[in-house]
């Protein structure tokens, strides 16, 4: 599944387990379809991201749908320290060309539907962006999101 | 995650009544149960598929779309492209779950307004079934509606859990993370070079545009191949299972039985109507049953207390209606429940009167079936008194014991 989103719009609501849906920027690119492990689904993308020499990039991540999930950053293969998941995070400086790698884990709790969502909202590049995707769980079960940003 | 609760009653060992041969014969249900002519306690409060309660069937496959398209297909597929009614279709979803919602993070749905509570909660349903016989079809058609004007609050054992589980997959996505690194970290490198030579060699917006989407593509390529790897590894096969059991035994159990229970005042509401349309006949529709119910329970710690409220009204039969309202006091630890409840049921038409009042015990005897033990007394309109013995096996698929937070 490669191509390239359309700038603000939504490709795919996720509606049906092995759909990938994506809300970009404009600047992201889908790549391979979804895939399961037991009961694991996968997302995997790598978008691209405008930064500023001189400002540093902030980094929130947001659990949608009311599931709950974890994340863990990367950038440039060197952990990120991610403690308060709640609140954005601030990898600093970044010169270019940079990657920043999340793995984002998330669950069904919510009685209501097994879409999962996940949105990264990146600032303090050359623009505000949000990087939204989702994806329907199985029931009770697990979609692991592989998002990466070039950051350029 | 939906859940499914399914009791059955495996054994009814007793029913006493001191006879009276003027008591009326049970209304069908939902109107009673066999407790006698009264509905059992469960069946009074607010159903969780309105319509399927009026038609009184129970659909062995309901279809739940989960997107606005699915919800449009299911209509053309199951009404003959809107020509005709199917003859046995069952059809439920929640509106504001239809569409992804990636802004609601859990947190911001553990206290919900009133508008909230309604939007969150509303599920439609809508059910045909042959109600007639083989010289006389009759198509019935129920819709319903359901949802809670107040949703109390995610409980603290429950956002306590959810808490604990941000932190496991956390971990588990770490894990991940770590051995997928042992992969990608060369082939990030190489990246990253090839695209700043790449960019350098650049001479226009467009040699660097198309430099990105190479490399970005490159990258895709090299974390599937670095999934592929991590999977067929060993290593991280046992590193995750080991990590999913000491997450396990935090919080499996009780987000299996907990997740996205709601306590604090909760207040469920559901409406809705049943036609008969013979021989298939729009002109010739005719008001088979409605009926409204309000549940207002309150939960804190290990005690529930639940009112039920519903009025059923018949649409063939002249003036046969009935009202029920009841009470319920619940107190209920891990293995073990003890309830007292009430039930007054004023009927017209050939919808029975009478009260009852009832014990309940419960005892998990093993993990998900539980044993109960109820004895009671009701009150028949001719004044005869009943005494209600039941023992039982229910089987609680759902690991939820009470539904008071089933609220989505």
């Amino acid at each position: 599944m490669t191509g390239k989103a359309p700038a603000g719009g939504k490709r795919e609501a996720g509606a049906k387990a092995g759909t990938i849906a994506k809300q970009g920027s404009g600047g992201a690119t889908a790549s391979d379809a979804p895939r399961t492990t037991n009961t694991e689904k996968v997302v995997s993308d790598t978008a691209v991201y405008g930064i500023r020499a001189d400002r540093p990039i902030t980094l929130k991540v947001t659990i949608g749908d009311a599931q709950v999930g974890g994340t863990t950053l990367r950038l440039n293969g060197v952990p990120v320290p991610f403690p308060n998941q709640q609140k954005a995070v601030e990898p600093g400086l970044i010169a270019s060309p940079s990657v920043l790698d999340c793995v984002s884990l998330v669950r069904d709790v919510n009685p209501a539907t097994n879409r999962t969502s996940v949105s990264y909202e990146l600032s303090g590049g050359v623009e505000p962006r949000t990087f939204t995707y989702a994806l329907e769980a199985s029931e009770k079960g697990q979609v692991r999101y592989e998002i990466s940003f070039l950051l350029v | 995650m939906r859940s499914v609760t399914i009791s059955i009653l495996l054994v009814s060992a007793a029913s006493l009544t001191s006879a009276n041969p003027t008591q009326p014969a049970p209304s069908p249900s939902p109107s009673a149960s066999a407790d006698g002519p009264l509905p059992a306690f469960n069946q009074t409060r607010t159903p969780t598929s309105p319509a399927f309660t009026l038609l009184d069937v129970a659909p062995t496959a309901v279809e739940r779309p989960t997107s606005p398209s699915s919800v449009a297909l299911s209509i053309v597929n199951n009404a003959d492209a809107l020509s005709s009614l199917a003859k046995n279709a069952a059809l439920e979803f929640s509106p504001y779950w239809l569409i992804s919602h990636p802004r609601v993070e859990w947190r911001s749905d553990i206290d919900r307004g009133v508008i909230d509570s309604l939007t969150r909660t509303f599920t439609f349903s809508a059910a045909t079934a042959q109600t007639g016989t083989e010289t006389a079809p009759v198509t019935s058609l129920a819709i319903g509606g359901r949802a809670s004007l107040l949703s109390g609050a995610l409980s603290a054992r429950t956002r306590r859990t959810f808490e604990a589980m941000e932190k496991d997959l956390a971990v588990e996505a770490r894990i991940f993370d770590d051995y997928r690194e042992r992969w990608l970290a060369a082939q990030r490198a190489e990246l990253n070079a090839q695209l700043v030579v790449r960019l350098t060699a650049a001479t226009s917006a467009e040699d660097r545009a198309n430099a990105v989407a190479q490399s970005t593509a490159d990258y895709e390529k090299a974390k599937v191949a670095a999934r592929q790897e991590v999977e067929a590894s060993d290593g991280y096969k046992k590193a995750v299972a080991a990590a999913k059991q000491e997450a396990s035994r935090r919080t499996e159990k009780v987000a299996a039985s907990l997740a996205g229970d709601r306590d604090g005042l909760l207040v469920e509401v559901a409406g809705g109507g049943a036609w008969d349309y013979p021989s298939g006949s729009w002109d010739d529709r005719k008001l088979r049953q409605w009926g409204v119910w309000i549940t207002p329970s309150y939960v804190r710690n290990n005690w529930s207390a639940v009112v039920v409220a519903r009025y059923l009204r018949k649409g063939d039969v002249a003036d046969d209606r009935s009202f029920g309202l009841g009470a319920r006091l619940i107190y209920y630890r891990e293995r073990y429940a003890l309830s007292g409840e009430f039930l007054r049921q004023i009927g017209h038409g050939t919808i029975a009167s009478g009260n009852r009042f009832a014990g309940l015990f419960e005892y998990e005897v093993l993990s998900g079936t539980w044993a109960t033990v109820s004895i009671g007394q009701g009150l028949t309109p001719a004044g005869a008194r009943t005494v209600v013995a039941q023992m039982g096996l229910a089987f609680n698929f759902s690991q939820k014991r009470y539904d008071f937070g089933q609220v989505p």
